[in-house]
């Protein structure tokens, strides 16, 4: 871990495994004809990359094959005043081989919704930032009503 | 608010997601103080999780000029997203809006915004305030009931 501006902390690759592995839902980015869109998922962390699973047909599974993709978990601790994000860059692939699938179904990796999941999906990472800080002025926040 | 979306039974639950109308997606919008921000730059898809504040219909956020999304041209498209979710009971919400980044280059608007809180919540000069103005917004729920020992079923709840 690394310091670069105040009350920040740069976390390194370790860090951000440890965070992923401790979440359940992230949210992932794609492209769609070049138009941004964003698709909150439950995903597991599986040797060092994000796997999860799509419904075939679905404006997610068409969007992410073999393509570029950002993935982001973040959270918060209200008592400490700490927030923190973890964002991965990388290609998005299925697992195909069948190894790689049955192994995959060991994973504890289940949909959460009920639609028929063809798709395991694995996010093959080639960047994984992360970064903790104390939130500036938390308590001043008002809310429009 | 259920629209008929995807249903599924198993021997234990019954799941079901559901449309949320356009009020309770800007209830959970103002609700959030966390959002996500999704764009493309270089062909590629960015994410960038910020503060943010509900303005007059649309999501203000504070930024760094020198930031990938400070240097988003006014215009540009972008998705925001809000969720919550509970992993015991496995069920949860978002809501997303797609819509353009513009400036707030209005001091008193700013100023409002700052006395509203429109803080940055990370360190650093976040100096460029933006709203995204939403061309649509759309929210989407999951929900779950578990069967009873009477063949009742009920919303799931953490054992005491």
């Amino acid at each position: 871990m690394t310091t670069d501006a105040p009350g920040t902390t740069i976390l390194d690759t370790d860090d951000c495994l440890d965070l992923l592995r401790a979440g359940e839902v992230g949210r992932v980015a794609v492209t769609i004809a070049d138009h941004p869109d964003i698709f909150p998922i439950n995903y597991v962390v599986d040797r060092g990359s994000v796997v999860f699973r799509t419904d075939e047909g679905t404006k997610l599974a068409a969007s992410l094959l073999g393509r570029g993709v950002a993935f982001e978990v973040d959270g918060y601790d209200a008592d400490e005043g700490v927030a923190w994000s973890v964002v991965l860059k990388g290609a998005a692939v299925e697992i195909e081989q069948m190894q790689q699938f049955f192994d995959a179904l060991d994973l504890p990796l289940f949909p959460w919704h009920a639609g028929r999941k063809q798709h395991f999906v694995r996010i093959e990472p080639t960047e994984i930032t992360g970064r903790r800080f104390h939130v500036v002025g938390p308590d001043a926040w008002t809310t429009e009503d | 608010m259920d629209d008929g979306g995807l249903k599924a039974m198993s021997a234990s639950d019954v799941v079901w997601t559901s449309s949320l109308d356009a009020d309770t997606c800007w209830r959970l919008l103002r609700r959030e103080r966390i959002g996500r921000i999704a764009f493309v730059r270089d062909g590629r898809p960015w994410l960038v999780p910020v503060n943010h504040l509900v303005d007059e219909g649309t999501i203000a956020v504070r930024t760094d000029a020198s930031s990938a999304l400070g240097a988003l041209d006014d215009g540009a498209e972008v998705v925001f997203e809000v969720d919550d979710s509970d992993p015991q009971a496995k069920t949860g919400w978002s809501v997303v809006v797609h819509g353009r980044v513009v400036p707030i280059d209005d001091p008193v608007q700013q100023q409002a915004l700052n006395a509203r809180g429109l803080q940055p919540w990370g360190p650093g000069p976040k100096d460029r305030q933006r709203r995204i103005v939403p061309d649509s917004v759309t929210g989407k729920a999951i929900s779950r009931h578990r069967k009873q020992s009477d063949g009742t079923f009920l919303p799931y709840m953490p054992p005491d």
